[in-house]
């Protein structure tokens, strides 16, 4: 344990080991070190790990023809050089500063394509519904949440609210939210092969193909029509969610099957 | 003179500049590849890997200033970042290579490491390298400056561009972490 007189923190007894201390504090280091049992100890360990990283001493000249092969790398050097000498100084500096543009671009785009799938899709789906619903309009209940569903079959009683362009699993997927009745509800509408729930969280598949899934207060169920993969995102019970889907006007003009 | 004249000869005397400069300190190159490597064939392609990075950079270098020590610092970094990564898979060697009798008998004439003495020290090598690898990046480039490339404290803050209370620091603490990791590797050796 060092004391409390000993002068010499650790950074002026490892550059007393190296030799690089100025005259004056070398003397007083080093008066220290050989009275004080701690500190020599310090230095001894320094040494140690100096020795360790210097290595053996090792034959040092470079091979015989070391130095030619070498110039015929810098010769490959001076080659590429003078293929893009022609270019303007500003046009390089232009072609260097769009790769590095189109590095960053392929970055974001690897970092989306990675960091996406972690998400399910089912997850991104009810965090989009939700973030829409957070904003509340007129009408809507307290939280967004269908205590009740009372659905009129009839396409005039679906309004709707917003419309959004996503990237959802590298597909475009159309985002529509419809007020029916006091109910937001949300549309999502994809390419066929698009699977807004994967197969361990469909909790029933009806007989007309209709998947129904539920995330914590939160059904989806989803359909293929018309070349079109469709979820329904809702905050109620998958039984007013599949009455719901019944009742709800596709793009195409079509309701789904039921 | 037409610019594009002028660029020709501009390169050429740039070249012949770098080569002067580099063949004074081709020797010091090759000693600090062979230090960090351990064997010829792979200091060679560090040592010729960091000279042609030096050509590459050499605009940046300013004349007059210090180019062994900016040397040494690129072919630290060259192995540091590049070479250590692909370097070679750890040497593998047939049973018989190691214990048949041939090769006892060989080993008992020869005052040579034996191939399993020989394979044992690289390994032990590898443990300082390894350590070294894990220190923060600060602080390993000046610890290997400072005590495989015995640079001074002054070259090494010149070359970091760094005040020298600073660079003392750094080594000192580099040193400081390295002791810990290599604790029972010291002790086992008897260094202390």
């Amino acid at each position: 344990m060092r004391t409390p007189e000993c002068n010499p923190d650790d950074d002026r007894l490892s550059a007393l080991v190296d030799g690089d201390l100025g005259d004056r504090d070398r003397r007083l280091v080093a008066q220290h070190v050989l009275v004080c049992p701690e500190c020599s100890r310090s230095v001894g360990r320094l040494i140690a790990t100096k020795r360790l990283v210097e290595g053996p001493e090792l034959a040092c000249e470079p091979p015989v023809g070391f130095w030619e092969q070498t110039r015929r790398r810098l010769d490959e050097v001076d080659g590429v050089r003078a293929q893009v000498s022609w270019i303007p100084p500003q046009a390089r500096r232009l072609v260097a500063i769009a790769a590095i543009g189109l590095i960053l671009i392929s970055g974001a785009v690897i970092m989306e394509t990675a960091l996406l799938p972690s998400l399910r899709t089912s997850a991104l789906l009810v965090q989009a519904h939700g973030r829409l619903t957070e904003v509340a309009w007129a009408g809507m209940p307290a939280g967004g949440v269908c205590s009740a569903v009372s659905v009129a079959p009839a396409q005039t009683s679906w309004r709707p609210v917003s419309r959004a362009l996503l990237r959802i699993d590298g597909r475009l997927v159309v985002h529509t939210c419809y007020q029916v009745g006091r109910c937001p509800v949300s549309v999502f509408d994809g390419p066929p092969d698009w699977q807004p729930l994967s197969p361990g969280e469909i909790l029933t598949v009806l007989p007309n193909g209709l998947e129904i899934g539920r995330t914590g207060d939160t059904s989806l169920v989803s359909w293929e029509a018309d070349g079109t993969r469709s979820a329904l995102v809702a905050r109620t019970t998958p039984e007013h969610l599949v009455e719901l889907a019944g009742a709800r006007p596709t793009l195409t003009g079509r309701s789904p099957g039921l | 003179m037409p610019l594009e004249l002028a660029r020709p000869r501009r390169e050429a005397a740039r070249r012949r500049e770098f080569e002067r400069l580099a063949r004074q300190h081709e020797r010091d190159v090759f000693s600090a590849a062979l230090r960090m490597t351990g064997n010829h064939a792979d200091a060679e392609d560090v040592a010729q890997e960091a000279i042609v990075k030096a050509y590459l950079g050499f605009d940046q270098f300013e004349l007059g200033t210090n180019f062994r020590a900016w040397l040494l610092r690129i072919v630290t970094n060259t192995f540091i970042n590049e070479f250590r990564r692909r370097r070679r898979a750890p040497e593998m060697m047939p049973w018989e290579a190691v214990h048949g009798e041939a090769a006892q008998q060989a080993a008992a004439e020869s005052p040579e490491p034996s191939p399993d003495q020989r394979l044992l020290r690289d390994a032990l090598d590898a443990e300082v390298e390894g350590a070294l690898a894990e220190l923060p990046e600060v602080f390993r480039e000046a610890v290997i400056l400072c005590d495989m490339h015995g640079l001074s404290y002054q070259e090494i803050a010149d070359q970091l561009a760094v005040p020298i209370g600073t660079v003392r620091s750094r080594i000192a603490r580099g040193r400081r972490v390295l002791q810990e990791k290599l604790r029972d590797y010291v002790a086992s050796r008897g260094l202390i």
